[in-house]
């Protein structure tokens, strides 16, 4: 039975991080519209920053933060100097950020090299509750994405904020002749996504090590995770993470190993085939499809 | 209803592509190029299939390599199990590919650009994985080994040469293909599904056949590289169909230019031969492709190919003067 | 008259003038292609490495004498940046354009099994260090006519390496137990490198007497806990984990927290690796390493050798005792062309390389290719002191003279 629990426990914490990337994407997607294949890469930058700041001696607390911000100013220039270009073309975004996930993997590379890279534990202790090894730092995953959930939840839902951009993706025209300064708006979510993705890199790699590519591994996750949720939706964003995450930790516990991957790949296709407007409803995405 | 007459500056274009291609063995290129050129060749016949797919009907797939690999493993199979030979195995290859290029496009027509996207993604993940779990029937991880091709009117294929010119004459087949789907109403009517598919279906038009049709012709087109290529490296393996040598196609063929007839070819050889000629290191030589697809999205939508018609009829206009 | 005169003299000026200058040194030219860039650069670089020492040391001591005249070697090597269109270019070069008499390379099985079907055709001689070759190399490939004639693999044979390793391996850790260990767990990677040597590990384990549950991880896993945890509710009493370098020290530090098992072992980890990543246990570990380690070395030949190795520049890698891998064969190459007397005669260097027993520096026995083309040696096992991270206790067991139950050998 502690080795059901240990399973459940360990899913949780594989979940955090999908979650984290996917409400990053299902907010940029669902409501600026943009389509960043690159947002992988951002959080693979946000845990290479840590990377960096730890090994130079910085605490770890503080290297995430870190990497938070450069990362939002990574989003920052990303969004102003490439993605307002193609708001209308949204295949042409998404071409392009394929290109800038290709530049920034290979960037990495080039800056540090492609061998991965690792921190010890930040907080190194593993908790033994009734046969389950519980390892503390994943608590703190877990707990950190709750959080950041929940201020994003209220955020887009309670906030005049969040209302006024709901109302710019229901009617974008409409929402700018009532004042509300749209492409500003695009470009704070598109900051927020990705101040969360350097969030979810940093976490990361308090886990396990990461090398230039771990972020092209889980773009695939983020994406499906926000469009089984619903474009746009947070809770939606959650439940697919949470699904993914509980189908991958069980299927490697219980399913034939090598198999591991088919599982959620699987999940994947149905969902999107069979409910594209995602579980818990969402926008239909950016115009042009 | 067929177009009118070919433009006189697509004949130049054509009989400038035709010389190029047929004469380049006897421009003393060395074996090593002869070899990169044959392999660029089997790459550029899979980009005209994203360019019919993509560029006329405007669906875009991350899946495309999975086509490449059942055209590849079809003939390995054939080849290691029955005994077939590349000739009669090039139109199973072919027609397999075709198929199930087919049915991987049913959910294109249920869902929208982006989640048919991540979809295709998937499906090239998970052809790995049964390619990689698939025991001795498909070689596992390892892979399957293949034979040469047979001889043909007496042409030997072990000789680079011929090789070379068995690449040019699918890829001539290729282009010749995608010419006439794209000047006859069937391109048309894919280009008008491309713009605007609710005012398609309004006016008549089957979307759902015409999408199907254009993903089979460039399933088709990926089978037949796929064939050549397990043919020509003689030896094949789940890495090179899976995923991520999917994103590297949708690079190369917008880098190009889906559009435009010459696109696909030209994004092949600009990502297969810069690096060569510039000595670039392969790190240094994506992230220029990642930039230069950059460039291609913000200022040259048509792709590089594009641009070089602009520069020609810039200076065909200039000339005028 | 008088012009034909001037003309003799002129000719007999030119001649005279035009001689070559070193008549004495001939030159033997040899390819490498390995992956100077691309994803499996540091491997590769360590084929590069080996073969510019072996070079510079045949030729600082004279070169190679053939049939009265002396050769110095002449390295091309080429960069097959990760990418099996350019190996395939690149041996075409090699092979067609230099006109090479000897390739070795490459770091990857499916590059090599390409490279072999354009070498073998031309009789060029080919050295990889593949232990997966094994699956190929059969009596009608390598015989004269097969496209592996002129194919050799400087890998030990799969069921040796793993024979060597299991027996090193539960030497050293069964003293340091509770109680002798029954079952083992052997987690690998599933991809080609990966399934062809667990294949043979476990039937290894098993001729050894060990109970043994296979689990193979999709090879881009980093989140190992939920296969360790369903290894862990095996209670094995040793897991094993082979292949790749990198996800087992991503892999081992998990199972650590989680608790997994009494006793470990990781494939492909060197000592200095592990020192370097200052990994601790307070459960025994055991590492190995392709195939001595640079780390904790076991003779002085070896450690002679690393110390030249990184003299000339090589990193410190985890793969930088691969090299081992190919540097004794430009020796052996080298002797078997002066035996045979000449650079052109491929097919009696083969038979020259069968017939030869060398003293190299991966073995303490001397080298020999059997039938299929392949060598044999040991392979080095270390055991680290629990609670540390540098105290190492090696050994070498030779491997078994037969391939164990149930292994069709290869």
């Amino acid at each position: 039975m502690e080795i059901f629990i240990q399973q459940l426990v360990n899913s949780l914490s594989v979940a955090s991080v999908t979650i984290l990337i996917g409400i990053g994407i299902t907010l940029i997607f669902g409501l600026a519209g943009i389509v960043n294949f690159a947002h992988g890469e951002f959080l693979m930058i946000g845990g290479m920053i840590t990377w960096f700041l730890v090994t130079s001696g910085m605490n770890f607390f503080l290297a995430l933060v870190g990497a938070m911000i450069f990362v939002g100013v990574l989003g920052f220039v990303a969004e102003r100097g490439l993605f307002q270009f193609t708001l209308n073309r949204p295949m042409n975004g998404f071409i392009m950020s394929i290109g800038v996930s290709v530049i920034l993997q290979h960037a990495v590379i080039r800056l540090f090299n492609e061998v991965q890279k690792t921190i010890p534990d930040p907080v190194g202790k593993v908790w033994v509750v009734g046969g389950v090894n519980v390892i503390a730092m994943r608590a703190v995953v877990v707990s950190l994405t709750a959080v950041v959930v929940a201020i994003t939840y209220f955020g887009i839902s309670r906030s005049r904020y969040g209302m006024a951009l709901r109302a710019s993706i229901a009617d974008q025209e409409t929402a700018e002749l009532m004042g509300i300064p749209v492409r500003r708006y695009v470009t704070g979510v598109f900051v927020y996504g990705s101040v969360l993705a350097g969030l979810g890199g940093a976490l990361m790699i308090a886990l396990f090590p990461i090398t230039p590519f771990t972020g092209s591994v889980l773009i695939i996750r983020g994406f499906a995770v926000s469009l089984i949720g619903g474009l746009g939706n947070v809770a939606g964003a959650v439940a697919g993470g949470l699904i993914l995450g509980l189908v991958d930790g069980l299927s490697a516990g219980y399913g034939f190993p090598e198999w591991t991957d088919a599982y959620s790949l699987v999940v994947m296709i149905a969902i999107l085939i069979l409910r594209p407007q995602g579980l818990l409803g969402g926008t239909l995405g950016p115009r042009a499809t | 209803m067929m177009s009118p007459r070919p433009s006189r500056q697509e004949i130049v274009a054509a009989v400038v592509v035709l010389v190029f291609l047929v004469s380049f063995p006897w421009l003393n290129p060395g074996y090593r190029y002869l070899s990169l050129a044959i392999t660029t060749g089997i790459t550029s016949i899979a980009l005209y299939g994203l360019g019919i797919q993509f560029g006329q009907a405007g669906i875009m797939s991350v899946g495309h390599a999975a086509f490449i690999g059942i055209g590849a493993y079809t003939a390995a199979i054939l080849a290691g199990r029955l005994g077939v030979g590349f000739w009669l195995a090039l139109p199973c290859s072919t027609l397999l590919s075709a198929v199930f290029a087919g049915l991987i496009g049913l959910p294109s027509l249920r869902v929208g650009g982006q989640h048919y996207i991540i979809i295709t993604f998937c499906f090239c993940a998970l052809f790995d994985l049964a390619l990689t779990n698939g025991g001795t029937f498909t070689g596992a991880a390892t892979g399957l080994d293949v034979g040469s091709i047979d001889p043909i009117f007496g042409l030997n294929f072990d000789q680079l040469r011929n090789s070379y010119y068995l690449v040019v004459v699918m890829l001539l087949i290729c282009l010749l293909a995608t010419y006439l789907m794209m000047n006859s109403s069937y391109g048309r009517t894919l280009r008008a599904i491309r713009e605007n598919e609710p005012l398609a279906r309004a006016v008549g038009i089957n979307t759902a056949l015409h999408k199907i049709g254009a993903l089979m012709v460039s399933g088709a087109f990926a089978g037949t590289a796929g064939i050549l290529q397990a043919y020509y490296l003689r030896h094949i393996s789940p890495g090179l169909y899976g995923p991520f040598p999917s994103l590297y196609l949708a690079l190369m063929v917008m880098l190009g230019g889906a559009r435009l007839l010459y696109g696909p070819l030209a994004g092949a050889i600009i990502v297969s031969f810069l690096p060569e000629i510039l000595k670039l290191d392969p790190i240094d030589s994506r992230i220029a492709y990642g930039i230069g697809l950059l460039v291609v999205i913000l200022l040259l939508p048509g792709g590089v190919s594009s641009g070089l018609l602009e520069i020609y009829r810039w200076l065909m206009s200039g000339r005028r003067r | 008259m008088k012009t034909l005169s001037v003309a003799l003299v002129a000719a007999a000026f030119v001649g005279l003038v035009v001689r070559p200058a070193h008549a004495a040194d001939e030159e033997l030219k040899i390819g490498v292609v390995a992956a100077e860039s691309g994803s499996f650069v540091s491997a590769g670089n360590t084929i590069v490495a080996a073969a510019k020492l072996a070079t510079q040391q045949i030729n600082d001591a004279g070169g190679i004498k053939i049939g009265g005249k002396t050769y110095k070697i002449k390295l091309y090597i080429r960069d097959n940046r990760t990418d099996v269109n350019v190996t395939i270019a690149a041996a075409r070069e090699l092979v067609d354009d230099i006109g090479v008499k000897a390739i070795w390379g490459t770091e990857t099985h499916d590059f090599s099994v390409s490279m072999a079907k354009i070498t073998g055709a031309a009789k060029v001689l080919q050295f990889s260090g593949n232990s997966s070759l094994g699956a190929v190399l059969d009596d009608k490939s390598v015989a004269p006519g097969g496209w592996l004639h002129y194919t050799f693999q400087s890998e030990p044979q799969e069921w040796q390496r793993s024979g060597s390793t299991a027996k090193g391996v539960l030497s050293l850790l069964t003293p340091l137990m509770a109680h002798p260990p029954k079952h083992s767990v052997v987690f690998v990677g599933n991809d080609a490198t990966g399934q062809y040597l667990s294949s043979h590990y476990v039937k290894a384990l098993e001729a050894e007497g060990q109970q043994v549950d296979l689990v193979k991880y999709p090879p881009d896993t980093t989140d190992f806990s939920p296969l360790l945890t369903r290894i862990k509710g095996m209670n094995p009493d040793i897991v094993h984990f082979w292949y790749n370098g990198d996800s087992t020290l991503t892999a081992f530090p998990q199972a650590l927290k989680l608790e997994v098992a009494p006793a470990y072992f990781l494939f492909g980890v060197d000592p200095g690796i592990y020192q370097e990543r200052q990994l601790k246990s307070d459960k025994p570990v055991t590492m190995s390493c392709v195939p001595v380690c640079w780390g904790s070395s076991p003779y002085p030949v070896v450690q002679d050798y690393f110390k030249k190795y990184f003299e000339l520049g090589a990193s410190k890698g985890p793969q930088s005792s691969v090299s081992l891998l190919y540097y004794d064969y430009f020796f052996m190459y080298a002797k078997a062309l002066e035996e045979v007397g000449s650079i052109d005669q491929p097919d009696a260097v083969v038979d020259a390389l069968l017939k030869m027993s060398y003293q190299g520096v991966v073995s303490p026995v001397p080298l020999t290719f059997n039938a299929h083309h392949q060598v044999t040696f040991a392979t080095e096992v270390c055991l680290v002191k629990p609670g540390t991270s540098d105290d190492f206790n090696c050994t070498v067991e030779q491997p078994p003279p037969a391939p164990p139950p149930g292994d069709t050998g290869g």
